[in-house]
């Protein structure tokens, strides 16, 4: 046994004693999906932070930054200014009435069944390629690290996932995060210092980068329309996506999410501007990689002791860990919950309900390993069908969970209609539109626009689906 | 140039979350 693969084992028995913890905590339904309603803004803000943060961050991220140079960085800024406005516009109304799971919501506001197996049925077929990707790099890493095959590593990795979801819900979800959140900290934090110096420290750094590539300090490497249009869709994105969205559901008020959320930007923008500089030392230490998705693994191999590195290795993994571990529980329910208690079997007894709990996660979790072993959806495909996916769920949920608490006209039909025109017209704008323009702006405005016209020529919606949140 | 699109970055998130916390203060004060 090597030192990585006891830094490795260490780590996940901690996930494992978290995960045994939480399924002596879970007593009812409202803690396995919303782990009780009754979160702080310490665990809160972390799981929020640490969702928001995926493999992406440690590898795409700073592909990206290598690649094109740090004016990617400035839409770093579209994501605070996101959660802000999810803060101050949606929450207040949005968590009034609590619901286990967002197409609840969505029945509840929009008085109808269908449109809530509707909204389930994307978040379902979303999620799933999504985790995908994320355990794909999975399987990378624990073919560095252990030596075995991708394959075995992707199963290993869902394992160990579903093992603590499965068992302890949300709960273990929030929990877990938390110390996820630890490790993909203690991984930036040590890497930063060691990368700088290797280049003379900071300002050495700075000097090297704008000798050896000048375009990186310009606004100059990306079209700006592309900048400002990735800000914008980063921006109206992150409003109301099902998986930050529960979080709201899943703290005790008001004052909590605001503090939870200010703790959860904080760690973002920290964690981002730390990779941010790890790319950095990337463009001066490796200037001729083949792709900048190299960056990160080249950092960790070459740059970091071994010890270190494994400790880097270590917080990618907990990056998609706990991305996946929340898109389950989003994903999970959606099946349990929203398409099989509700729509196939309403009188299931309260025993059974959690039986069914727990087999929707199951499933969801072990559908995408599945795909992947029957050799779907690998390779560079996953990437970009991710890139989509997240649009698409964007798309979709933006103007029904926004338009629905800020507006009182907004219709059953109007909300279908945004739903399935912001999937179409983003997939339309995909295939055949510019790429300097991101293709779920185009999403967004076809959306707004079905939202806000079909709303109006259909009937106004009954009282008492807008009692719960207006005045 | 260099210092206002790398330093500008670190400077521009600090007054968003220093914003964000006088509008959290405010806020709780009404």
């Amino acid at each position: 046994m090597t030192l990585q693969m006891w830094i490795f084992l260490g780590y996940f028995a901690v996930v494992f004693g978290i995960g045994w913890y939480s399924l002596r905590a879970t007593r009812g339904e409202t803690d396995y999906w919303i782990a009780g309603g009754d979160l702080g803004w310490f665990a809160g803000g972390a799981t929020m932070a640490a969702t928001h943060t995926s493999a992406g961050t440690f590898v795409g991220t700073i592909g990206v930054m290598y690649t094109v140079g740090w004016s990617f960085g400035w839409v770093l800024l579209s994501i605070p200014l996101s959660y802000w406005f999810m803060v101050a516009v949606l929450a207040p109304r949005f968590t009034r009435q609590k619901e286990l799971t967002v197409p609840a919501f969505i029945e509840r506001r929009y008085y109808g069944k269908g449109i809530r197996g509707l909204s389930a049925a994307i978040i379902l077929v979303a999620t799933v390629v999504y985790i995908q990707a994320q355990i794909v790099a999975g399987g990378l890493i624990a073919n560095t690290v252990f030596g075995v095959p991708t394959t075995v590593g992707m199963v290993g990795f869902t394992a160990i996932l579903l093992v603590y979801t499965v068992v302890g819900g949300m709960m273990a979800v929030v929990y877990t995060d938390a110390f996820q959140l630890v490790v993909m900290g203690l991984g930036a934090v040590f890497a930063v210092p060691l990368a700088l110096r290797q280049v003379d420290g900071l300002g050495g750094l700075l000097t090297l980068v704008e000798s050896a590539q000048p375009h990186v300090f310009t606004f100059q490497a990306v079209p700006l329309t592309l900048l400002l249009t990735m800000g914008l869709s980063f921006f109206l994105g992150g409003i109301a996506t099902p998986e930050k969205l529960i979080r709201l559901y899943a703290m005790r008020d008001m004052p909590t999410i605001r503090r939870g959320v200010l703790f959860a930007v904080v760690m973002i923008l920290a964690l981002n501007l730390l990779v941010f500089l790890l790319a950095l030392a990337a463009i001066v230490l490796f200037p001729a990689l083949p792709t900048g998705d190299l960056a990160m693994p080249m950092i960790a191999t070459a740059v970091l002791p071994a010890t270190l590195g494994s400790i880097m290795l270590a917080a990618i993994t907990a990056a998609m860990m706990s991305t996946v571990d929340s898109l389950l529980i989003v994903a999970g329910s959606a099946l349990s919950v929203d398409i099989w208690q509700n729509l196939i079997d309403p009188d299931v007894s309260p025993g059974g309900r959690m039986w069914i709990d727990r087999l929707g996660i199951f499933v969801v979790g072990t559908v995408p390993v599945l795909l992947l072993l029957s050799g779907v959806g690998e390779g560079e495909l996953v990437q970009f069908i991710v890139l989509l996916f997240t649009a698409l769920m964007a798309a979709a949920f933006l103007f029904p969970v926004l338009g629905g608490v800020l507006w009182r006209r907004a219709t059953r039909e109007g909300a279908a209609s945004a739903m399935v025109g912001g999937l179409v017209a983003t997939f339309i704008w995909e295939a055949y539109g510019s790429p300097d323009v991101e293709p779920v702006l185009s999403g967004f405005l076809v959306s707004g626009a079905l939202f806000v016209t079909v709303s109006l020529l259909t009937p106004p919606p009954p009282d008492t689906a807008l009692e719960p949140y207006f005045d | 140039m260099t210092d206002f699109v790398f330093w500008g970055l670190f400077l521009a998130c600090g007054i968003v979350v220093v914003a964000y916390v006088v509008w959290m203060w405010w806020e709780e004060r009404r």
